[in-house]
């Protein structure tokens, strides 16, 4: 609880309607789209400005209160929970674009601006703003800057970090500082680009000066059908060797197409053991060759069916398809557990195998469906909540899934943050040294250690305490 | 010898590989001579030899190929210089992931060619940049032209290791090209000049290496008319992967030699050859040959409509010469006084960047040239003198520091990235910290508490 | 408890548990949701509504004061149904908790809920009355007394934009005559039964007459049955069971009448009537008919473009269309509305920006929460004013007054129509 004379103060600064308090309305801010772990903040303020912002912050600072930025609370390992009762400030209403200027290829936005938004407004001069996670239609750009978002371009275009070139921040203290700007080699330590990715915990950015990209003059889509998962993860990774760099390499399982196709009919085959989805993008000229190679790959890997999207509404359908697994999910099994670990791509097969034997093990369903292109998978574990032990089976394969991932050389995690679901894994990837420097470089930007606490290092006494484990509602996701 | 540096030095490597006393003068600082210089084989020795600094307090500073010594302010002390060049292994190169692990002291050109034996390449093409070590180019994070597509090693490096000043070996980020586990720590030592940690190990990714090569070069009368050009490619969704911007600029705009800042041999043949102006908009293109056939016509009308003078098509031998001519900004002048100061802005000011280099050109009595990676706004201006002595060194420091000057009212960023070391210990070769600072000054005395990186050189006196 | 209010959701007619488990709280409705959009809080988001709902159920919050702020301040839309990856129906499940609302607690507070009472259970539901006050409106209108009125500033707030919404020059109502069977103008193709909806017949005759025009231009007998209230404004109100009544007749009424198809111009009440089969799913003697009813509900641009008239003459005008919240998110119609008017010759068809976001409308919302549906129609005037259009077209007469005020309220000359009179133009 955060104590009635602060909810006061905050309320004389932003106004009743800018300020929630009432505990029957915080509840709804208890949790980001990973409902299984869940906490109440203490108050939640919406701020319109950089230096309301800042008041804020110094309010929390001299009251010692852990604040937590959220933008639209569409992550999912738990990035944006107020895990120590103080005040979540929602970036949700800094939601303007500020400024574009396309002869410079950027646009200084705000951090609460839905992603998808910028695309929308700039694609009538022909330009986009590459990153595109799956959440784009409602994600904020404030948010993708803390996870270092990615998406299915990403393997081409690179990740949310390779498109921000500067930040107005308000550090863990109150003070408004810009990080980079405008210009790119600013000497000096790349601040941008170690804030970029730090889950909230360096500070809250406050205006983003993020790169457009010109809009590709063409767009080809085009469908490989596979018997089996081990075809298709070759084909990716002939694909890459051959020199070709798709804008996306999407892969799905067989439980995945029928899932799909019972849902809302795409038109994938439901008797395939994998599809491959390949993007291709770029200047119009030769890009009919490039598909030409990609189809004489996919047959080569025993593709008994291959592909292209004959117009845009079929283009559209099947991206619809690829996009709307997760919901297709959600009809077939009381609950699921998503994942997000990285392989090196020619690892797919690998780790595509040991994952089968995983959820067999465990007597459980997994479903896979993938950015094949960077090697970042996410297994989705089918369990029912309302039967106990399945729950502790489907975390437990979570848990062995990732932890074959590292052992392969991968990441626990390509896009999805570590936040609270996966602090206590990291001593799988980093030693007690490699931790010890990311703290001492938090240290350094949060000396209180009250942005954001209690996230991304390990902290074995956390689960069950600061969080209610929740484990009857379907884990979100939207990846 | 009863320098206890060099004995323990001396104990962890053998006598072999290390130098002392007379033969450590080549290695020499701005000036400076160290104690010691060593050549250690391995990432623990490495460690070690930190480890032993760290307790005696001895300046550290780590050592590529050398090729960019000159960066910086002098540093405050040099006693132990940590050279690199053993460390040459390519650890780990999987064609099917595009990526590989390499240790630090390997040079880029050697490493091209491990990879291109494979059909990819580390899409990094720093200007004069074969012999530099890809630790070296990750503490500097310096880049070339190519950029534009491909970015720099700050966008490369997905996995780093790097011994921290107490001797402590750390890794960050990973093998794969998608990895949000942690703090972003590829992020924290690119382009920290050494400051904070000696980068040991980088994993990166990689590119293939395009089937076919390619440059439309423009010739234009003024800066101003080649950012036309480089507007409406800017503006178009051609992927051309690099724009360079070359000339001389003079007060008037005008035509100052056109070989000898301008157009390299080869450009300037085309069907306007006679009228050709002093400034070169290089437009490189690459790819599959399809894609850069089908982007050659378009970008050659769109110079064409901005008022290019005359266009050549560029490939294979041509390109090189092409590409070694804008590379002579980065040879060691001749000129008895020089500095070479590096500029960003948004890109449509790079042509009142060029006019404002004449002016300070003309006003102090010196000749800039000017290669400007126009599409990312970087660009790297060259003044040099006749004069020598002091009367040089007063004139290349007013019109840098007229260049700083300017950068600072434009938010632009500005470093004088190479001089001659009593220019550098006259002048501050870094652009004045910004309300950023303090955070820079926390990092450094979070990660070298006891100031024995590189001290003194970095900006701000870091 | 000591907190006062009803505390969980009893099992008459309850939002559903399993329907609320199918949301996986994604977010990816906040941003298509128009509340959220101007508000920026999570409990006035789809999302969040079925979090409160969840924790009613739960028996964490009790249904007082906020959790019912919070359901009354959705518009039901539908628009996070378009957006939702899971196919959750957020209809269903906003006007259970608005009906458990009604029948266990005080209901709204202040004077809202008893005028929600008189209109919805004493207007509505009885057609006479309504034709009555349609008149009793234009009487008002043409007798000076509505310029009398504004002038003095004699009308209570509450009203102020009811008043504002009355089209200037009100046509006379469109008498349905019930039971008349119209032929079809050439060769008969299908037989159509015309449900007028309430407020296109009594307050814009001219869309019934068009709407009848195009119909029987394109080959359809339309039979006009005696009929009822489609319930659609009870039901998002919550009276569930005044809507349940008027269900019924209409379902009778009209399975009567042996039409292929119970074809609307009205997309609310379109919507509605192809949910008289969830409304009446548990009702024994219903349940079936609701269905076999259901299925055969048309929009009027459905059938037109099935059955299009032919040889149309050109309307040159530029037109803005707007996508009605219940054509476009809870029928998935928005092809259909905009090749219905690329067909006309000379008619140039603008796309504004957002063209599927609210307009504010939404039933009698915008009389219920005038300052929400004024913020949503001041952006969509906006959105509208950009594309310059001669006319604006909407296929819900809610929308067409709506927009129609935001016009005049902006001093814009562009009139307001459904799709259908521009077809009727164009048909000679």
């Amino acid at each position: 609880m955060v104590e009635a004379r602060i909810v006061r103060e905050l309320t004389a600064l932003l106004g009743p309607e800018r300020v929630v308090g009432d505990p029957h309305d915080l509840i709804v801010y208890e949790c980001d789209g990973l409902t299984l772990e869940r906490a109440t903040p203490g108050v939640v303020v919406l701020p319109e400005t950089a230096e309301e912002v800042a008041r804020i912050v110094k309010i929390a600072h001299r009251e010692q209160l852990p604040f937590v930025a959220r933008g639209a609370g569409t992550g999912l390992s738990g990035g944006c929970l107020d895990l120590g009762g103080g005040i979540i400030i929602s970036m949700a209403r800094m939601d303007r674009i500020l400024e574009v200027d396309f002869d410079s290829r950027l646009a200084m936005v705000e951090p609460g601006l839905v992603n998808l938004w910028l695309t929308n407004a700039v694609s009538k001069h022909g330009f986009l703003y590459a990153p595109d996670p799956s959440s784009q239609s409602a994600c904020t750009i404030g948010g993708n800057v803390a996870e270092n978002s990615g998406g299915p371009h990403t393997l081409k275009y690179g990740t949310t970090t390779n498109h921000v070139l500067g930040l107005e921040v308000v550090l863990p203290d109150g003070e408004i500082v810009w990080l980079g700007g405008r210009v790119q080699d600013r000497p000096g330590y790349d601040l941008t680009g170690v804030f970029v990715g730090s889950e909230g915990t360096f500070g809250i950015a406050t205006k983003v000066v993020v790169r457009l990209l010109p809009a590709p003059e063409a767009v080809l889509t085009m469908l490989g059908v596979f018997e089996t998962m081990d075809d298709a993860g070759n084909t990716v990774s002939q694909i890459i060797r051959e020199g070709i760099v798709p804008a996306a390499l999407e892969i799905m399982d067989q439980l995945t197409t029928q899932a799909v196709e019972d849902y809302i009919h795409a038109g994938y085959p439901r008797d395939a053991g994998a599809v491959l989805l390949v993007e291709l993008d770029g200047p119009r000229a030769g890009m009919a060759l490039q598909a030409d190679r990609i189809t004489r790959i996919c047959r080569e890997n025993h593709a008994r069916e291959v592909r292209i999207a004959k117009d845009d509404e079929e283009r559209q359908k099947l991206w619809k398809g690829r996009k709307s697994a997760f919901g297709a999910y959600g009809r077939i099994t009381p609950n699921f557990y998503v994942m997000d670990g990285v392989v090196p791509r020619t690892r797919l097969p690998e780790i595509l195998r040991q994952i089968e034997e995983i959820g067999a093990r465990h007597g459980l369903r997994i479903a896979n469906v993938f950015h094949a292109g960077d090697g970042n998978l996410h297994p989705m574990v089918l369990y029912d909540g309302r039967i106990p032990e399945q729950t502790s089976r489907a975390l437990q394969c979570g848990e062995e899934i990732l932890r074959a991932c590292v052992d392969l050389g991968g990441a626990l995690t390509g896009e999805h943050g570590i936040g609270v679901e996966k602090q206590n894994f990291m001593p799988m990837m980093f030693s007690p040294a490699d931790l010890a420097a990311m703290e001492r470089l938090k240290q350094v930007f949060s000396p209180d250690n009250l942005c954001n606490p209690g996230k991304i290092f390990p902290n074995p006494s956390h689960h069950g305490e600061t969080t209610q484990r929740m484990p009857g509602i379907p884990g979100g996701a939207w990846i | 010898m009863d320098d206890r540096l060099v004995q323990e030095a001396e104990q962890i490597l053998g006598a072999a590989h290390l130098l002392a006393g007379a033969d450590a003068a080549p290695y020499a600082v701005d000036g400076m001579v160290p104690r010691a210089v060593a050549f250690p084989e391995s990432v623990e020795e490495v460690a070690a030899l930190l480890g032993v600094a760290h307790r005696l307090g001895a300046a550290v500073i780590p050592w590529g190929a050398g090729t960019r010594q000159d960066l910086g302010r002098p540093p405050k002390r040099a006693d132990l210089i940590l050279g690199l060049r053993r460390l040459n292994r390519v650890l780990e190169h999987e064609p099917g992931d595009l990526t590989a692990s390499v240790q630090a002291g390997i040079a880029l050109g050697a490493l091209q060619e491990a990879l291109g034996a494979r059909g990819q390449w580390l899409a990094l093409d720093p200007p004069r940049g074969h012999q530099a070590t890809l630790g070296g180019l990750a503490a500097t994070n310096v880049a070339g032209p190519r950029r534009f597509r491909y970015g720099t090693l700050r966008d490369m490096v997905i996995g780093i290791r790097v011994v921290g000043a107490d001797g402590t070996v750390t890794k960050g980020g990973g093998k794969v090209v998608k990895n949000v586990t942690g703090y972003d720590m590829n992020k924290l030592y690119v382009g920290s000049l050494g400051t904070l940690a000696v980068i040991v190990e980088l994993n990166v990714r990689l590119h293939p290496v395009p089937a076919v090569r390619a440059a439309v070069a423009g010739t234009f009368r003024s800066p101003d008319e080649a950012w036309g050009a480089t507007r409406a490619i800017l503006h178009s969704p051609l992927q051309p992967v690099s724009l360079v911007l070359m000339g001389e600029p003079t007060e008037h705009g005008g035509v100052r030699g056109s070989a000898a800042g301008g157009a390299p041999a080869g450009i300037g043949s085309g069907p306007v050859a006679e009228d050709a102006g002093p400034w070169v908009l290089l437009v490189g293109i690459e790819g599959f040959p399809e894609v850069v056939a089908g982007q050659r016509q378009p970008l050659h009308d769109l110079c064409l409509r901005a008022g290019a003078r005359s266009l050549t098509a560029l490939e294979g031998e041509e390109l090189v010469a092409a590409e070694s001519a804008m590379g002579t900004l980065w040879d060691l002048p001749s000129a008895p006084c020089w500095a070479r100061c590096r500029l960003s802005t948004v890109p449509a000011r790079v042509p009142k960047l060029c006019e404002v280099a004449a002016g300070l050109g003309a006003e102090h009595g010196l000749r800039a040239r000017v290669a400007s990676f126009i599409g990312n706004g970087i660009t790297h201006v060259l003044l040099m003198t006749d004069a020598g002595g002091t009367v040089g060194e007063d004139r290349v420091i007013a019109a840098a520091e007229g260049l700083k000057a300017w950068a600072a009212g434009e938010q632009a960023a500005y470093v004088m990235e190479a001089a001659p070391v009593a220019l550098r210990r006259r002048v501050d070769p870094w652009e004045a910290p910004r309300g950023d600072f303090r955070l820079m000054a926390g990092l450094k005395a979070a990660f070298d508490p006891e100031g024995i990186l590189n001290p003194g050189r970095f900006i701000g006196g870091l | 408890m000591a907190e006062p209010g009803a505390w969980k959701f009893d099992a008459v007619d309850a939002p559903e548990a399993d329907r609320m488990m199918e949301c996986i709280h994604c977010g990816l409705c906040l941003a298509a949701c128009p509340t959220y959009r101007e508000l920026k809080l999570e409990m006035d988001s789809p999302r969040g509504r079925i979090y409160l709902m969840r924790a009613v159920a739960e028996g964490r919050i009790p249904m007082a004061e906020a959790f019912i702020r919070h359901m009354y301040l959705c518009l039901d839309c539908r628009a996070c149904e378009s957006a939702c990856p899971s196919g959750v129906s957020f209809e269903h499940l906003v006007e259970g908790s608005r009906g458990q609302i009604q029948r266990r607690t005080e209901g709204l507070p202040g004077l809202v809920q008893p005028i929600l009472r008189l209109v919805l259970n004493g207007l509505f539901p009885h057609p006479g009355r309504l034709e009555l006050l349609a008149d009793l409106l234009r009487l008002y209108q043409v007798s000076g007394l509505q310029r009398l009125v504004r002038s003095l500033h004699l009308i209570p707030p509450a009203l102020r934009l009811g008043d504002e919404l009355l089209p200037p020059n009100l046509p006379r109502s469109e008498r349905r005559p019930p039971g008349s069977s119209l032929p079809p103008a050439g060769p008969p193709r299908a037989v159509a039964a015309f449900f007028t909806g309430c407020v296109a017949n009594s307050l814009l005759a001219t869309v019934t007459q068009a709407t009848v025009h195009v119909l029987r231009a394109g080959g359809c007998r339309v039979l006009v049955p005696e009929q009822a209230c489609c319930g659609a404004l009870h039901i998002h109100a919550g009276f569930r069971d005044v809507a349940k009544g008027l269900a019924r007749r209409n379902i009778e009424a009209f399975l009567a009448s042996g039409a292929d198809l119970i074809v609307t111009n009205s997309a609310g009440c379109g919507a509605e009537l192809k949910e008289y089969r969830y409304l009446l799913r548990e009702d024994p003697a219903y349940a079936e008919k609701a269905e076999a009813f259901s299925a055969r509900v048309r929009d009027v641009s459905e059938v037109v473009t099935e059955f299009p008239p032919e040889a149309l003459r050109p309307v040159p005008e530029r037109v803005a269309y707007h996508d009605p919240c219940h054509l476009a998110h809870a029928q998935q119609i928005r092809k259909q509305p905009r090749e219905l008017l690329r067909r006309i010759p000379g008619l140039e068809l603008l796309e504004i920006e957002n063209p599927d976001w609210c307009c504010g409308s939404a039933g009698i919302y915008n009389l219920l929460q005038p300052a929400m549906a004024l913020r949503l129609l001041d952006k969509k005037i906006d959105t509208i004013a950009a594309v310059r259009p001669s006319l604006v077209a909407t296929g819900n007469p809610g929308c067409i007054l709506q927009i129609g005020y935001g016009m005049r309220r902006r001093g814009l000359q562009a009139r307001v129509v459904h799709p259908v009179e521009l077809l009727a133009r164009a048909c000679p």
